[in-house]
């Protein structure tokens, strides 16, 4: 099984949030440094991209735990993530790396125990036990592709990323006044997301917002992501998510 | 009794604790302060928290035995023993009028003449002379105020006119009606660890709940608790009482009341309201521990894996640590920090 320390994790990961932005401001580039001059020549330089995301999530337990005890809930998860930007590929896009974290809750009813001690389950989370609650908080740390060619190259609005990481899912479980089980489990995270610039509403406020904030570009995205995260227990989905985010 | 909020208010600003004199009455240069409750012998108020309680219903039934103990403060030398009238927040005593016997009399006055303690200058005077002219401590009616006046002028039953160096007066309230009983939105409940009771609010503001758990009767129908019946004044032994706070809903661990498996106890639930007086006890809700399946248990029976306890985001029974979440927040505030001292 795949222990590795978590704070450990975050560490690292901090460690190239705040390191990476200095290697990519010695490459010196940014958005204008090879775009078109006459849309962006004053654009500051990129060093970070945020995300603020909101989707549905229900994990794959491979069972019919969830169902029976949760019903449809479907949380929703809020996750923020945060790229770094390691270098450009001039005339493909930033390669970065990112970390995410989320939140999800899901409430339900427990199930009754037969003689047997089995569980007696009314489905679909229609139980008239005690209340059931399913707390997970999924860390992902990522490498990111961030396509904007078209976008710096041709003035076209659109971004297409790539995200291939380590998925780590803490939970917890509690059932009534109990905690009938927690911890945390590993795998795989992936996504693709599409997404829309939206300096082209407002260019003199996108500028604004560039030489007052230092955000270069804010945009909308839809992304379908998915986590096979099941070392310890099956929580992982395939799905999808919509936000917002802004690059610095 | 159910209170508007302009009402509570008014009774907050009209209440029992000691406070200057009423705007609508000249003041007299005796000051009162009740200082001390005392109910058969016993001390039973003496914050300012409590001293600014109304009296409650349970006072007025025993109000011969209720003591309310009061300082005084100015009162000429000569004087021994003060005159009492009582009269309400419209009624100044201090009018001689009001205190002319005849119709048009409008104060109340105490039979017993207290005699001032001559070491402190305080004196005591029973709820039961207190509201003996009054219909205060009739159940079913709202929070009275009335004034307390004291005439030092060597008089057992003041008629004539005095001036303002012979009296002083103090404001108290009195509050007999219990809350409603609390309706439970259930009749049963059954669970392990948290058997949930919940209920609406009663009418009143400011009022908390208590839930009287019978567990010795082994079952329901065995039970001592009995609807509508006032609430168990001796709570030892068989019938134990938990206090909450305002919240309308309480649960109950079964193993902590020491249920076995399948065992049932009774239930009620009354409501105290600021004065403490307490409503009838509710219906009955019947409990039930029985073992419950949560996520992991159905999971576990599902794959035949159990969940992992313990290796986890923060000690069994705390909340997961923020700390996941707080790092990229973190990481904003300082890339924007390092980006902004740069310009």
């Amino acid at each position: 099984m795949i222990k590795p320390a978590p704070i450990l994790l975050l560490c690292a990961s901090l460690a190239f949030a705040l390191v990476l932005p200095e290697a990519a401001r010695a490459q010196g580039f940014s958005s204008s440094s090879w775009s078109h001059s006459s849309r962006q020549e004053h654009r500051s330089m990129e060093h970070t991209t945020m995300e603020l995301r909101i989707g549905s999530y229900t994990p794959d337990t491979g069972s019919s735990a969830f169902s029976q005890i949760f019903g449809g809930d479907s949380g929703p998860m809020i996750a923020l993530e945060i790229d770094a930007h390691l270098f450009r590929i001039p005339h493909v896009g930033i390669v970065g790396l990112g970390l995410s974290a989320g939140f999800a809750r899901y409430r339900g009813r427990s199930c009754t125990v037969a003689g047997d001690g089995s569980p007696v389950c009314g489905g679909s989370g229609a139980n008239g036990g005690e209340k059931a609650k399913l707390l997970l908080l999924p860390v992902s740390t990522m490498a990111v592709l961030r396509v904007d060619a078209l976008a710096r190259d041709f003035g076209i609005p659109f971004i297409f990323s790539g995200k291939l990481g380590l998925d780590t899912i803490f939970f917890r479980s509690r059932t009534g006044g109990r905690v009938d089980g927690e911890g945390k489990t590993f795998g795989l995270r992936w996504g693709l997301q599409v997404a829309l610039e939206l300096d082209f509403l407002d260019m003199r406020a996108a500028r604004a917002l560039d030489e007052d904030w230092g955000i270069n570009h804010s945009f909308i995205f839809f992304e379908l992501y998915g986590s096979t995260a099941n070392s310890t227990m099956a929580l992982g989905d395939r799905t999808f998510a919509g936000g917002l985010g802004m690059t610095f | 009794m159910t209170r508007t909020v302009p009402s509570l208010l008014m009774a907050v600003a009209l209440g029992l604790a000691p406070r200057p004199a009423a705007a609508q009455f000249t003041s007299g240069n005796i000051t009162l302060t009740l200082f001390q409750v005392m109910e058969d012998g016993v001390v039973t108020r003496t914050s300012d928290t409590d001293l600014g309680k109304a009296l409650n219903g349970i006072q007025c039934d025993n109000a011969a035995n209720v003591m309310l103990n009061f300082t005084t403060n100015n009162v000429p030398s000569a004087i021994l023993f003060l005159d009492l009238w009582v009269g309400t927040p419209s009624e100044d005593c201090s009018v001689t009028e009001s205190r002319t016997p005849g119709d048009r009399r409008i104060c109340s006055h105490l039979p017993q003449d207290p005699v001032i303690d001559a070491t402190d200058g305080s004196f005591s005077v029973s709820l039961a002379d207190l509201i003996a002219g009054s219909t205060a401590c009739d159940t079913g009616g709202s929070e009275v105020s009335l004034f307390l006046w004291a005439l030092a002028t060597g008089e057992s039953e003041t008629t004539g006119d005095i001036t303002t160096a012979q009296y002083g007066f103090v404001q108290f309230a009195v509050d007999p009606t219990p809350p409603a009983a609390p309706v439970p939105n259930e009749t049963a409940s059954s669970g392990d660890t948290a058997i949930s009771i919940t209920w609406p609010a009663v009418g009143e503001i400011d009022v908390t709940y208590r839930a009287y758990v019978d567990t010795a009767s082994g079952s329901c129908e065995a039970t001592t608790l009995v609807a509508g019946a006032p609430a168990p004044v001796d709570v030892t032994g068989i019938i134990s009482r938990r206090t909450g706070s305002d919240a309308r809903s309480i649960s109950l661990n079964g193993a902590s009341l020491g249920l076995t498996d399948r065992q049932s106890a009774a239930v009620a639930i009354t409501a105290v309201d600021a004065n403490d007086n307490e409503s009838p006890i509710s219906q009955i809700v019947c409990i039930t521990r029985v073992p419950t399946a949560g996520f992991c248990d159905v999971y576990a029976a599902d794959t035949g894996e159990s969940c992992p306890q313990g290796c986890s985001v923060s000690p069994p029974g705390t909340s997961p640590s923020p700390l996941p979440l707080l790092v990229p927040f973190a990481l904003i505030a300082l890339g924007l920090s390092r980006r902004r001292s740069r310009r």
